[in-house]
């Protein structure tokens, strides 16, 4: 073997050598900074799949799900902290990121932003401990629905629709109300609102009667949410780790924040050609059409 | 011209830097010089990783990282040899384009020494982690100077019309990474006022 190859091989044991003993050492390394109470951070509206497009993407249960089994893999995670900011979205997608909440194995502490409301309460709702500031807003406890006929939109576009349906009301998206599906639709959303009351009431141990008083879906600021028993402590996020902390029964909390990988460009650029048809849409039927399109999306979907 | 095996070039770049530029100049050992790129990139990417792993777990760990760091790398090569081929002939030289991109190729060579930095930032904790910020932005340094020699052998060039092309080069790539970054600022602000 010449010099030259014998100079490869001790650059390549160096380096190789290097990178088998960094990965070694790397899983006694730091790679949670050593902290015991996970951060996750959720942001948006909820939804069943993600609710923007570039930038934040929404509260997810796929989402959650992931975040809190990152949490629940790394064993020194004593509890979690969820910062949560929004103001709800869909039913069932909250009612899963409630269960997901309610049976993670370890302390779950909600610290709540600037505005926390009817789904966002709904989910914080499952958890441990809620911290939220003087001036949160919070509370709405309600559930809101829209139906939209469209019959003046085909009219002036000289469409002629007919609904055919089997079933009496099945065709109640596709009609004017009548009082008759109004009441249909109306005891729909208060089952709806009964499943939320009920959900308030066990996750805050709070007397049913009492969270059916203030579910009228008014807003109250974190301050009135606390004297409600909607709130546990009045603070930030320092207070809620330093909460976790104690549930936990850990002397020194030190967060640490649990993300997910950031979206590959590729699938952002994937995303460009629906915001390009988006643009033409505005261009060839002005900007209504999207808060049309907007409103059919919203369309006979209950939220909270 | 004879050709170079892999360990002449790979040893020859960092023990006699302008011999083997000089013999890679006229293009003819492309193909190993990308495979050390390559594997260059590889190398980088990985340390990087094990260096820094809450960057690596924003693109879902060290084996993307280092697959994106050889896509970058090509990708880099070529705006580099691109842009640097073109301020050469507008000054006036002649060189092989072939030969330049296996020579900056080759400059990378270097990098690979980021590796024994990253087993220092892993074992030392943030004393390390100095000590690998300092010896890999020496290695940039050694980095740039192959890559002026390069220039300078492909075009067989003055050191200083070498060192101009360089830094109009990076000039080029600053105003151009700036105007995608102003680009990208502007679609960052156009595009949500959509929805």
């Amino acid at each position: 073997m010449n010099r030259n190859r014998w100079l490869l091989l001790a650059i390549g044991v160096l380096v190789i050598g290097s990178l088998i003993l960094s990965a070694v050492f790397a899983r006694e390394w730091p790679a949670l900074e050593q902290g015991n109470i996970g951060v996750i951070t959720l942001t948006g509206g909820i939804a069943e799949g993600p609710a923007a497009v570039l930038g934040g993407s929404g509260i997810t249960p796929a989402a959650v799900r992931r975040l809190l089994a990152a949490a629940e893999a790394d064993s020194r995670i004593a509890a979690v902290v969820l910062r949560i900011e929004s103001p709800g979205g869909s039913v069932a997608a909250s009612q899963e990121i409630g269960a997901l909440i309610r049976d993670f194995p370890r302390p779950v502490v909600v610290s709540m932003a600037d505005l926390v409301a009817s789904g966002g309460l709904y989910i914080s709702a499952s958890a441990d401990r809620i911290v939220a500031q003087p001036g949160t807003i919070t509370g709405s406890i309600g559930v809101i629905m829209s139906h939209i006929y469209l019959g003046g939109l085909y009219e002036r576009l000289g469409i002629e629709a007919e609904v055919l349906t089997a079933g009496e009301y099945k065709g109640v998206g596709m009609e004017p109300l009548t009082p008759e599906s109004r009441q249909v639709l109306q005891e729909f959303l208060d089952d709806l609102h009964r499943q939320f009351i009920q959900a308030v009431a066990e996750g805050r141990r709070l007397d049913l009667e009492r969270v059916r008083e203030m579910a009228t879906g008014e807003l109250f600021t974190g301050r009135e949410a606390q004297a409600l028993g909607l709130v546990d402590r009045l603070g930030g996020l320092d207070a809620a780790i330093e909460e976790a902390g104690e549930l936990a029964g850990v002397a020194y909390p030190e967060p640490v924040d649990i993300t997910l990988p950031a979206v590959p460009w590729w699938e952002t650029l994937g995303r460009f050609p629906s915001l390009l048809l988006d643009r033409v849409t505005v261009a060839l039927l002005g900007e209504d059409s999207l808060l049309l399109r907007q409103q059919l999306e919203l369309h006979l979907l209950p939220r909270w | 011209m004879m050709r170079q095996g892999f360990a002449e070039m790979v040893v020859g770049i960092l023990a006699r830097p302008r011999e083997t530029l000089r013999q890679v100049g006229d293009g003819g050992s492309l193909g190993p010089a990308l495979i050390v790129l390559a594997m260059v990139a590889a190398i980088t990417g990985w340390s990087s990783a094990l260096a820094s792993p809450h960057i690596a777990a924003r693109v879902g760990g060290p084996a993307p990282l280092a697959l994106m760091a050889i896509m970058g790398g090509g990708v880099l090569l070529l705006v580099q040899a691109g842009i640097g081929y073109g301020l050469a002939r507008l000054l006036g030289s002649r060189g092989s384009f072939l030969g330049l991109l296996s020579g900056l190729a080759l400059a990378n060579v270097p990098s690979v020494f980021q590796a024994p930095f990253a087993l220092l930032a892993v074992t030392l904790g943030p004393a390390g982690t100095a000590l690998s910020a300092l010896g890999t932005a020496a290695l940039s340094v050694w980095v740039i100077v192959l890559s002026v020699l390069a220039l300078r052998e492909t075009f067989v060039t003055s050191t200083g019309r070498a060192v101009l092309i360089y830094f109009l080069y990076l000039i080029l790539v600053l105003f151009l990474a700036g105007a995608l970054a102003v680009l990208a600022m502007v679609a960052g602000m156009l595009l949500p006022a959509l929805f």
